[in-house]
């Protein structure tokens, strides 16, 4: 009887920390719709320069803004590979797109602080640009 | 006796400030929320058409994060049953390395999006988990395994090998750098 009391007291302790999560994940589901339907990805890839650094710290700008299914950032990334961006650009952006949220920071402030968030965040764009250039130099060396 | 009394009010103390505090957390937890929707209606009277096109495509994310906010609240069921005591000493006692690779393979493995776990993650650092080893599990989310046969499809095989690998060792580097940077261990 104790025991079945406890458990349901730590169902509801859990319970209780998901739905105080859930106004913040509303907020980030919600301009998550706003950016897939205001912002084309076709006028954003005319940012691009052709010119390798610059073109691999958009890549990992862009990737950091734009949020959603994994498997989108891999088809935007093989159009821009034929368009004849470079890999390095591409690989930025992949990476920062599944690594970097800037639309969930808000929640992640909430939940770990401001300097955690930013931290995480940064690190994350700086790591993408390097994973970028190393990957592909990897590849280089192994072809 | 007059220790007692001391004692009382310092933890009546304690209990008005930690209301103040969930009360000050609830209210900014909606802020932003409520700045999303101030937006859906400005943006309405812009251009209608995009905005219900917006509101359609979140009801779809939802669709999709349901089920895995059913499994972040088991494991969160799973976790709070864990002695706190218990955990710490094992946490303090295990290298650090550990703890980043650990967190590395359940980052590998977790499913949906990264903002479903924050909870979770949450109560992870409540119960002495560091912040590196979060950073640790978030980066490694990076890492779709149920999405690489669509990553070797696009890109190839070797591309796909060279870019997790790379995924995990940096996932490990960002734990480390990020308990450099933030020395609050734990509040446990």
């Amino acid at each position: 009887m104790e025991k079945k009391k406890s458990i349901k007291k730590i169902f509801m302790k859990s319970l209780k920390g998901l739905i105080n999560a859930l106004p913040m994940m509303f907020g980030i589901v919600f301009s998550l719709g706003l950016m897939k339907s205001f912002i084309s990805f076709e006028k954003m890839a005319t940012i691009f320069t052709q010119n390798k650094f610059i073109d691999t710290v958009l890549g990992a700008l862009i990737g950091s803004v734009l949020a959603g299914s994994s498997i989108n950032s891999y088809i935007i990334g093989n159009e821009m590979v034929i368009s004849g961006i470079s890999l390095f650009a591409v690989t930025a952006f992949i990476v920062s797109w599944v690594t970097v949220g800037f639309v969930q920071i808000p929640a992640e402030k909430e939940m770990f602080g401001v300097k955690f968030t930013l931290i995480r965040n940064g690190l994350s764009v700086i790591f993408a640009i390097v994973i970028s250039i190393v990957t592909v130099w990897t590849l280089g060396v192994i072809s | 006796m007059e220790n007692n009394k001391n004692m009382k009010n310092k933890k009546n103390q304690q209990g008005k400030n930690g209301n103040k505090e969930t009360k000050k957390n609830s209210k900014s937890s909606f802020m932003f929320p409520g700045v999303v929707a101030l937006l859906y209606l400005v943006l309405y009277f812009v251009n209608s058409d995009k905005t219900l096109n917006a509101f359609k495509y979140s009801f779809g994310i939802f669709k999709t994060v349901l089920p895995v906010l059913s499994m972040v609240l088991i494991f969160l069921v799973l976790f709070n049953m864990i002695n706190e005591k218990k955990l710490k000493s094992v946490v303090e006692n295990s290298p650090q390395f550990v703890q980043y690779l650990v967190m590395t393979v359940f980052g590998t493995f977790s499913h949906g999006p990264m903002y479903a776990w924050y909870p979770l993650m949450k109560g992870f650092h409540e119960k002495g988990i560091s912040y590196g080893s979060i950073a640790t599990f978030l980066y490694a989310r990076g890492i779709k395994l149920a999405m690489m046969p669509a990553l070797i499809s696009y890109f190839g095989i070797k591309y796909t090998i060279v870019l997790t690998t790379y995924l995990v060792i940096f996932s490990n580097i960002q734990g480390f750098v990020v308990d450099i940077l933030i020395k609050d261990k734990a509040q446990a």
